[in-house]
């Protein structure tokens, strides 16, 4: 019997440990901070003005989405790969993608929304339809496709497979969505930290950005571990679904 | 609305969004395991990021445990 349960404390069950607790309280801080160095701390810049502080939670949230779309493409590919030949038949792989592809999803979300909000104050619009924001919606909208998947009523195996080729089918638009800057004559400005040149972005704004990017960071993986823990009590709770209503099939024939 | 209006209002959706989403995943984690009586902790879900938890299993035992039944 677990310790948890003698205390009587349901927070020590289900999805928290001392290490989540941890990483979650570090990550409301880092974020707490985050926000004082985005509205307050960081100048404003000195051609976008104050809209500047929008890319601290714009950047940030495009960063997250890309690393778990990329986590969830390659564990989708390790589910397709590997997952028969192992012992848990590649549900811990599934459980990784789709933590990661839910919590991606999430994210990719605010990163429209937050463009449109930055959008506004800068070019005057919410939206155009050039490369990179139709490209992005394009993405968006083909993870929504993946969740659907996800969540049809099917052989959780099947239902599994298909997600898999699902996620490598739309991992595709993700070097298109990042390099449409480059590729295309867009509106959106290029990338501001490149590694082939000096950095656009300097001093103070770019210290912010990177604390943004690290608090972000740790946020995301606290949603994705606990996203992943939530996956395998659904899985439980389907498998004693099942157990129950096999058991109960069987009363029946025995009492026929 | 100003620039400082939008600012602030792409701040609020954004921390209100993770909060609210964090906090969906931790209600419906504490449904389920109610609802079965059980827990996943760390040792069974991802070892390698926490450490033993129950002083009677002191190696984090893996597989999910029975609490309540």
């Amino acid at each position: 019997m677990s310790g948890a349960t003698d205390r009587g404390d349901s927070r020590h069950l289900m999805t928290s440990s001392v290490a989540t607790r941890i990483l979650g309280w570090v990550g409301l801080a880092a974020m707490a901070v985050m926000a004082l160095l985005g509205l307050v701390v960081s100048p404003r810049d000195r051609i976008q003005g104050e809209a500047v502080r929008l890319l601290y939670i714009h950047v940030p949230t495009i960063w997250v989405a890309y690393g778990s779309f990329v986590l969830t493409a390659v564990a989708s590919a390790l589910y397709l790969w590997r997952g028969s030949s192992r012992e848990d038949r590649g549900r811990h792989y599934d459980r990784i993608a789709g933590a990661a592809g839910e919590v991606a999803v999430l994210f990719l979300a605010l990163t429209l929304v937050t463009g449109m909000l930055w959008g506004r104050i800068t070019w005057g619009v919410f939206w155009q339809w050039d490369a990179r924001l139709t490209t992005t919606a394009l993405m968006f909208v083909s993870y929504l496709g993946y969740l659907a998947i996800r969540n049809m009523p099917a052989d959780i195996e099947a239902r599994s497979k298909r997600a898999a080729i699902a996620a490598l089918l739309a991992a595709v638009n993700i070097p298109i969505v990042h390099f449409s800057v480059e590729w295309w004559r867009t509106l959106h400005q290029k990338a501001s930290i490149r590694s082939d040149r000096n950095s656009e972005i300097t001093g103070d704004m770019f210290a912010t950005l990177m604390f943004s990017l690290l608090a972000f960071t740790l946020v995301a993986a606290w949603l994705m571990i606990h996203r992943y823990r939530l996956v395998r009590l659904e899985e439980i709770r389907e498998e004693e679904g099942l157990a129950l209503a096999v058991s109960a099939r069987r009363a029946e024939g025995v009492n026929a | 609305m100003d620039s400082w209006g939008t600012i602030l209002l792409g701040y609020g959706i954004t921390f209100g969004a993770i909060a609210a989403y964090a906090y969906s995943i931790l209600s419906r984690s504490r449904a389920i395991g109610h609802e079965l009586g059980i827990g996943v902790p760390a040792s069974s879900a991802l070892p390698h990021l926490s450490g033993p938890e129950d002083p009677e299993d002191p190696e984090g035992s893996p597989g999910v445990r029975s609490n309540e039944r």
